[in-house]
């Protein structure tokens, strides 16, 4: 069901279709893009969950004429990035190397089903700063529009061109270090 | 960026991603489902809880005022009278007379004679010629 259709079954009335709706077409899709930076399947789990509770708490507020996924994909990351802060925090008081714990899920993660350049292109992406992270991720994987991404993460168009491109570059020199 | 030579321009690269339980989007689909239904109670128990918050801060505000009620003694609030003792310490420190009886006492100093001056002279270290011609004059 696209976007739009969604909105007549919430303007029409029927708010708890129109959510079972956004469940049916974005969980799939704020799962694996949360699970980029949680590396964690439980805690993925956890956030989607949030994500979606937060959803339908705000979606008396949400203004239609705005686009749809947007707003949600700007909740999923928010979302994870409190997520991230909180693992920080707890890494600091705990006297823990964040990016390297990051890493060592990576490692452990039962269910990353891929070969040894996904694993790397994911740790490498965890050695990029935050936002920086979040835009390689929308812009790479998710193939979204840089004015959409600009919405989502509020940044300008330009400095996000730059701030992929820089992130593009950091992650193809790291991975061409360890495949040649 | 060269696309030959470049690892990240891959499809497949671009198209990965990290895998979940077997059944999970099933699963979790029918649990968010529930979230509509799960938070009309969530709104009751939230109104409840700020209720609770508010009744705890007037109970606190009521309590408080009561214990310092009793705690405080009653003399600390109410105006003090001095009894005959305080009286005798506070002439002591303050002073008795009004301004103008403490001008009037200080214009009245007694003028200065010529052995004030030779008193002061001899402190003073002059020569005895000149303490002499005081005493001349």
């Amino acid at each position: 069901m696209s976007d739009n259709d969604i909105r007549g079954l919430y303007q029409g009335g029927f708010h708890e279709e129109a959510f079972n709706q956004i469940v049916n077409s974005y969980s799939e899709r704020l799962y694996y893009h949360i699970r980029r930076f949680i590396h964690n399947h439980t805690d993925a789990d956890d956030v989607l969950q949030e994500i979606f509770i937060k959803i339908w708490t705000a979606l008396p507020t949400f203004r239609w004429e705005a686009q749809l996924f947007t707003w949600i994909y700007r909740i999923a990351t928010n979302a994870t990035l409190n997520y991230l802060r909180k693992e920080k925090f707890k890494s600091i008081i705990s006297f823990q190397d964040f990016t390297k714990k990051m890493e060592e899920r990576i490692d452990e993660d039962a269910y990353f089903n891929g070969e040894e350049l996904e694993r790397e292109l994911h740790k490498a992406m965890q050695r990029l700063p935050e936002k920086q992270r979040m835009v390689f991720a929308l812009r790479y994987f998710e193939q979204m529009k840089y004015e959409d991404i600009a919405q989502i993460t509020d940044t300008s168009v330009g400095a996000l061109k730059t701030s992929y491109h820089i992130a593009y570059k950091k992650i193809s020199e790291e991975l061409k270090q360890i495949f040649g | 960026m060269d696309r030959n030579n470049d690892i990240l321009s891959s499809d497949k690269l671009k198209s990965f991603h990290p895998g979940a339980p077997e059944g999970y989007f099933q699963e979790f689909r029918s649990r968010a489902e529930a979230i509509p239904h799960s938070n009309h109670v969530n709104a009751g128990h939230k109104a409840a809880s700020y209720a609770a918050i508010a009744a705890t801060f007037i109970l606190m505000v009521v309590g408080g005022t009561f214990f310092l009620e009793k705690v405080t003694p009653d003399e600390a609030v109410s105006t003090e009278v001095l009894s005959e003792a305080d009286y005798i310490i506070y002439s002591t420190i303050l002073p008795t007379m009004n301004e103008y009886e403490m001008y009037e006492q200080a214009i009245s100093i007694e003028e200065i004679d010529t052995e004030d001056i030779v008193a002061y002279l001899i402190y003073s270290g002059e020569s005895i010629e000149r303490l002499a011609s005081y005493n001349e004059q």
